[in-house]
């Protein structure tokens, strides 16, 4: 193989170039935004923190860090993967705990491997967080400043999935498996795969009327809360466990239909997104077009720590789907004049938003920097002229 | 909506199915040189891949729906797939095979496995504790042993007789191997409507071809 030149990127590492990069401020800018008129404070974490911080979750995350070692402490440090749990640290570490914390965030984040097919190793993590509240008011909230957020950035017919990792707790509850075997299961049911679960649930000693209703959580899944009707028919045995759930998600649907009716939704019970991560109410956002999910979020840690609930995307991601441009602002030229009243109109013409080039030298001109306009003097005053082409 | 197919034996008896839940291409893929084949119904339409490339058409959203096999779901796990529907067609299993009263060679420190699924191969020694130095090939895997490139393989039988036929036999099973219809997650949320439908005439036609069998 031949080497690979020093100018060129790592394999899924990506860039933004002029015009692109522009595009991904204007979407940063205006999320951020968007989170900070419903309250949410802007908070900046570092690119590294030690390992053991970082990796959380064991396995999986710990295959997907960066790591160096720090010459100062001589311990390990790890490139963030994931933004949440960072958050989720200052949360824990520097915010009131007797107070709903409400935090949001956008920066770069490293994975040794693309999490989707294609995809890039150091997407932009955008996201909100808020900590410090229990009850589905919250979660209604974070899903609505999605939906906000999607339409401040220009997405348009996009679907916001819905699902609760309550009911498929509910269900492993009635069985004695171990976290391992929950944890088979819940990838089973991720993957909607009946065969496996078939057998899967048939090497199993297990209560019937049990295993049938786990058989049913990946088809209670449709476009309306017909989907909610079934699930409390369907899962009679655990109504009781899972009817707060069914509430939430009726609750929280109907909050997104009132205020943004232009958001297709759809209910799926066997989604549940992390299992160790989540605990309550989970969604995630699709586009016609993009066979992968755009955001996701859903609430955690509910165990022990913090209640949070939250979401990211990634920025990248979003501006290949959304219809947000970047404002375009007027290009002006102006040559090399010592001319103060020269410096005194490009402050003027800068001050109110619009680009001015000035020229270095005798070879440079309007069109070399694609300036559509010039400043010129007449009769002493210095005005802006349309290039003559 | 578009179905991708894998190629060879899935397609042939794919049809079958397709054929009961009335998918039917407007021309025979054996013979058309088209790369997608509008079906008679309008706004269906099949693209037939190699069976690796069905999974990543599906995860990206440039296929619906597709019909590929076990082995090759288990041996790439590509994310963002539902599989919802196993056809029980082009049943096959995925064995450890090699010369014939040779399996003690399953036991050595270190295995030479010959084979198309790597990662399944490595993780059915992992599994046992023994190393396995895995050799890719893409095709005449019961030549390895006999070539002595490898100890052993990692492949699908049908029949065995293939293997007999060389003198090898099956050691242990690693999946029984059927092909399943697999779902790009995103449109499962978004066309619900069109891809329920779909599958509920794919099940029945796969059931009732069971039936047949």
């Amino acid at each position: 193989m031949k080497p690979l030149t020093p100018d060129q990127l790592p394999e899924g590492i990506e860039e933004a170039l002029p015009g692109q990069a522009r595009v991904l401020e204007a979407h940063r800018r205006k999320l951020l935004d968007c989170f900070e008129s419903w309250g949410y404070d802007l908070v900046s974490p570092p690119l590294v923190e030690f390992r053991d911080a970082l990796v959380t979750d064991g396995d999986a995350l710990d295959r997907q860090t960066f790591r160096l070692t720090d010459p100062l402490s001589g311990r390990t440090l790890g490139v963030r993967t994931d933004i949440t749990p960072q958050i989720a640290r200052i949360d824990r570490q520097q915010m009131p705990k007797d107070q709903v914390v409400r935090l949001c965030y956008a920066g770069s984040v490293l994975r040794a491997h693309p999490e989707i097919l294609g995809g890039g190793r150091n997407p932009v993590q955008v996201g909100a967080e808020l900590y410090g509240h229990e009850g589905v008011q919250g979660d209604a909230e974070i899903v609505l400043l999605l939906c906000s957020a999607l339409r401040v950035a220009g997405c348009a017919g996009w679907c916001l999935d819905l699902g609760h990792a309550g009911v498929f707790r509910a269900l492993v509850e009635q069985t004695g498996w171990t976290a391992a075997e929950c944890d088979e299961l819940f990838e089973l049911i991720q993957r909607k795969a009946h065969a496996d679960l078939d057998a899967w649930l048939n090497a199993r000693p297990s209560e019937e009327s049990v295993a049938s209703m786990i058989r049913m959580l990946p088809d209670l899944s449709g476009p309306d809360e017909a989907v909610l009707d079934r699930a409390a028919q369907e899962l009679e045995g655990v109504q009781q466990q899972i009817s707060p759930a069914l509430e939430a998600l009726r609750m929280v649907a109907a909050r997104v239909r009132d205020s943004y009716p232009e958001v297709q939704l759809h209910f799926d019970l066997g989604e549940a997104s992390g299992f160790h991560y989540e605990s309550g109410l989970v969604f995630a956002a699709y586009m016609e077009g993009q066979g992968q999910e755009i955001a996701r979020g859903g609430r955690y840690g509910a165990q022990g720590g913090r209640p949070a609930t939250g979401f990211s995307l990634d920025l990248r991601t979003l501006a290949r789907c959304a219809s947000l441009d970047a404002v375009e602002r007027r290009r002006i030229y102006v040559g090399t004049d010592e001319d103060p009243a020269l410096q005194d109109a490009v402050t003027e013409l800068r001050a109110q938003g619009h680009i001015v080039i000035c020229g270095l030298g005798p070879g440079d001109s309007a069109e070399g920097f694609q300036c559509s306009e010039q400043l010129v003097n007449e009769d002493g005053a210095w005005v802006v002229r349309p290039v003559a082409s | 909506m578009r179905i991708a197919v894998s190629k060879g034996r899935i397609m042939s008896e794919a049809l079958e199915v397709f054929a009961c839940a009335d998918i039917v291409p407007k021309e025979d893929p054996a013979e058309s040189r088209q790369l997608i084949l509008p079906c008679t119904e309008p706004g269906l339409e099949l693209v037939v891949l190699r069976a690796a490339d069905v999974p990543t058409y599906v995860a990206l959203g440039a296929a619906e729906l597709g019909i590929t096999g076990r082995d090759v779901l288990m041996e790439n796990q590509v994310p963002g797939l539902y599989e919802p529907l196993d056809l029980g067609i082009a049943r096959c299993r995925m064995v450890v095979a090699g010369p014939k009263g040779g399996e003690a060679c399953l036991e050595q420190p270190r295995v030479r496995v010959a084979t198309k699924y790597v990662r399944l191969a490595r993780e059915f020694f992992a599994a046992r504790g023994r190393q396995a130095v895995t050799i890719k090939l893409y095709g005449s895997m019961e030549l390895a042993p006999l070539a002595g490139l490898s100890d052993c393989i990692v492949d699908l039988v049908e029949t065995g007789r293939t293997l007999a036929a060389n003198g090898l036999e099956p050691y242990a099973t690693l999946a029984e191997i059927s092909a399943r219809v697999v779902v790009n997650k995103g449109a499962w949320k978004m066309r619900h409507d069109q891809i329920m439908p779909i599958l509920a005439r794919l099940q029945e036609a796969a059931e009732a071809a069971g039936i047949d069998a």
